[in-house]
């Protein structure tokens, strides 16, 4: 009686630091299909009552995106050429998904979105909203696919602040889902409140240059060379609805190389 | 065989509703637990054991937390076999008898739950943050969670187990 217990527990020990290793494709996750059917089906019935907020959100994202469009620009110039772009070639995809379940609450947080392996959604891809970040995939299904939260406490986000070359890295240090920490800035630099802070692009997942908050509030502990920041998040964790996942067509590459870089030190 | 629609029942209420549950940060309810209470008294120790992991399991595959949960449902399934045996009242139990409020009492369901729940969501919620770090912030997720799950527990008494059935 008491061996079973213990072998149960040991079980659920095994379970536990399986779970902490990362990049680990493990069945007992929401994106298993059972579960993410289960989660598809009440973020049917619960959407509608978020969808107010969803198109607003869509809406001020399609006026966005309009802007960017070539019939938008005023073209100055009468003499038009037509230029095969040879230059700039694409360097990430994005799958546009929809949340079905979510959490904040937790220590360590995860979602759940409806897009899988068969939309080319695969581990260690970058999730974002229109506003900012979101986090990033850990397992995949067929149709579904778990992300680890920016809420989450292994969560580390390579960040840079807006108009400096400084980069740090974006934690969360649990409670407040609006408000992250930002670490590893040396306490020379010139802060103020509201600076911005966006994706440095040093990790092969997020693109360089996405919004994630402004700082809120900053100090350095005594003796301590570096400033210990709040960070306000762009991203309301709690309400987010609709994220695209980012395929960084040219991760492989990246890793791969940095890969190669670290074994030659060893 | 009414326990595996509760069993199924509690999960989904769990997952579903229970877990969205956004209160401050601090307080995180798990009544799934209920499950764990209500199990007839004269249930073998070792089916305990294996419903309790797999009510943790499933629990935990439904919010992505590895094994805490099984951990910490599989350790009050050791446990409350050994609360009920000291607890042993002067007549002894009946062998049919269900720990409900209604059958033995205030006196008796409200330490009995108590415990089983507190012990519950220690073991949880130091497991979730795995360091003891932030100590006093956690014990005081435990205090508030705790209290919010044994209100659902309490509530669950009074709507659903009629005095009928003992």
């Amino acid at each position: 009686m008491f061996f079973v217990f213990l072998f149960l527990e040991l079980i659920c020990f095994s379970l536990i630091v399986n779970n902490n290793t990362f990049h680990r494709a493990s069945v007992l996750s929401s994106s298993n299909r059972l579960v993410g059917n289960i989660y598809d089906l009440n973020n049917g019935i619960t959407e509608y009552f978020k969808l107010k907020s969803i198109n607003d959100e869509l809406a001020v994202e399609n006026a966005v995106l309009r802007s960017l469009l070539n019939e938008s620009k005023y073209i100055s110039s009468s003499r038009k050429l037509s230029v095969t772009d040879s230059v700039s070639r694409q360097h990430y995809t994005y799958v546009p998904a929809k949340v079905v379940n979510n959490t904040t609450d937790r220590r360590s947080n995860y979602l759940t979105i409806n897009q899988g392996i068969l939309q080319g959604v695969e581990p260690e891809m970058a999730v974002i909203s229109s506003n900012g970040i979101i986090g990033i995939v850990k397992d995949v299904s067929k149709n579904f696919a778990s992300v680890i939260s920016v809420l989450h406490k292994n969560s580390s986000i390579s960040a840079k602040l807006a108009d400096t070359e400084y980069i740090g890295s974006l934690v969360w240090g649990g409670g407040d889902p609006k408000v992250a920490k930002l670490m590893d800035i040396p306490n020379h630099v010139q802060l103020a409140e509201g600076m911005l802070i966006r994706t440095s692009g040093f990790s092969s997942m997020f693109p360089s240059g996405i919004n994630i908050g402004t700082v809120r509030s900053f100090n350095v502990a005594q003796g301590d060379n570096f400033y210990s920041i709040e960070v306000d998040l762009f991203t309301d964790m709690s309400s987010v609805s609709m994220v695209y996942v980012v395929n960084n067509l040219m991760r492989l590459e990246q890793t791969e190389l940095e890969k190669q870089a670290q074994s030659d030190d060893e | 065989m009414k326990y595996i629609w509760q069993f199924a029942l509690l999960c989904l209420l769990q997952a579903l509703i229970f877990n969205n549950l956004n209160l401050g940060g601090y307080i995180n309810p798990f009544p799934y637990v209920y499950l764990m209470l209500i199990l007839p008294i004269s249930l073998g120790r070792v089916p305990i054991l294996f419903i309790g992991f797999f009510l943790g399991l499933v629990i935990d595959i439904f919010s992505n937390t590895g094994g805490i949960h099984a951990a910490a449902t599989t350790l009050i399934a050791f446990y409350r076999p050994l609360y009920l045996k000291a607890q042993f009242p002067r007549e002894g139990y009946e062998l049919t008898a269900l720990p409900h409020l209604k059958t033995f009492g205030f006196a008796w369901f409200i330490p009995y739950a108590t415990i089983i729940v507190v012990i519950h969501h220690f073991v949880l919620f130091y497991l979730e943050i795995f360091r003891f770090q932030e100590f006093f912030h956690t014990l005081l997720k435990v205090i508030l969670s705790s209290g919010l799950t044994m209100f659902f527990i309490l509530l669950a008494e009074y709507l659903f187990v009629s005095s009928k059935r003992r």
